[in-house]
């Protein structure tokens, strides 16, 4: 583990886009009082997301929504196998299009 | 502003910001259509309500380099409808210049002027100082009818003391002058920081 903090202090979207855009190779798991998540970063790509029991990008989507909460940042197991590739950002901004698009 | 050492450049993030409808993806795909494919990214579209969100970077070798990295600019515009506010401070999250994108049309100032305030209130929030943030105005659809005069778009907007460019971006009128603008700008900027 070499960074851990709280979304209080780092917003889920802000975390995903410095990782990704230093090209990182990690895990992040994130956890609040009754749901945690699991997001894998490869070389500024998203491999792999659960959050809440749900996969994929909606795992990202849902992990948006969370104001708190507390995480930490690990290295990527090695040999671990991807589930997708995504690129961040248009799945970060989905998932603010998304939210808007609820609270209209 | 993210410097890539590894890659010797600097991404530096430009936003188009305005009201829907206002310009601001057609002014994107203008100059994506203009870029050399070897200096630029992919186009990444969103579809949002009436518009849609457009991003792409490319490397700008004419403005020289800042610190010995090579400027890589970063585009983007943001939905202009109202309620997409969660997405536009998203997007403005990091930005190093905004391209503000005026509608000329009279029944649009009240929109305009909405969509200003938002920008501002979202750059305060985010910790930029208004008074050295690079933001440029384009005053965009002069071609249409039912424009107000330059004058009076300035008396309705609070846009005195920006770099301010005419414009009619579907033709490609305005749209590099206001994109070199917001690039000096901006790298002006990056030269003072880095």
């Amino acid at each position: 583990m070499f960074l851990q903090g709280s979304f209080n202090t780092i917003s889920v979207a802000a975390l995903i886009q410095t990782l990704c855009h230093e090209r990182r190779s990690v895990q992040i798991e994130a956890w609040r009082t009754d749901a945690n998540a699991h997001i894998c970063l490869s070389e500024g790509m998203i491999i792999a997301a659960k959050c809440e029991g749900i996969e994929g990008p909606d795992a990202i989507y849902k992990l948006m929504s969370w104001s708190n909460g507390l995480f930490r940042v690990g290295q990527l197991p090695e040999h671990f196998a991807p589930t997708m590739a995504a690129e961040p950002e248009g799945l970060l901004l989905e998932a603010a299009r998304q939210r808007d698009e609820l609270m209209a | 502003m993210f410097i890539n050492w590894s890659q010797g450049e600097i991404n530096l993030k430009i936003v188009y910001y305005g009201a829907g409808m206002s310009g601001k993806t057609t002014n994107l795909q203008f100059i994506y259509a203009r870029t050399p494919q070897k200096l630029r990214s992919q186009l990444i579209s969103l579809k949002t309500h009436q518009d849609r969100t457009l991003l792409f970077d490319f490397l700008q070798l004419e403005v020289g380099q800042v610190a010995n990295l090579k400027p890589k600019f970063k585009l983007y515009t943001v939905p202009g409808q109202v309620y997409y506010d969660t997405s536009r401070r998203l997007i403005l999250q990091g930005a190093d210049g905004v391209v503000f994108v005026v509608d000329s049309q009279a029944d649009r100032m009240d929109d305009n002027a909405e969509l200003w305030r938002s920008m501002e209130r979202h750059l305060v929030e985010l910790g930029y100082d208004l008074k050295t943030f690079p933001i440029v105005v384009q005053i965009n659809k002069r071609d249409v009818p039912n424009t107000l005069s330059i004058p009076e778009i300035r008396r309705r907007l609070p846009i005195k003391g920006y770099p301010t460019f005419e414009a009619v971006a579907i033709k490609g009128y305005g749209v590099f002058d206001t994109l070199k603008a917001s690039m000096s700008g901006v790298i002006a900027a990056a030269h003072q920081a880095v």
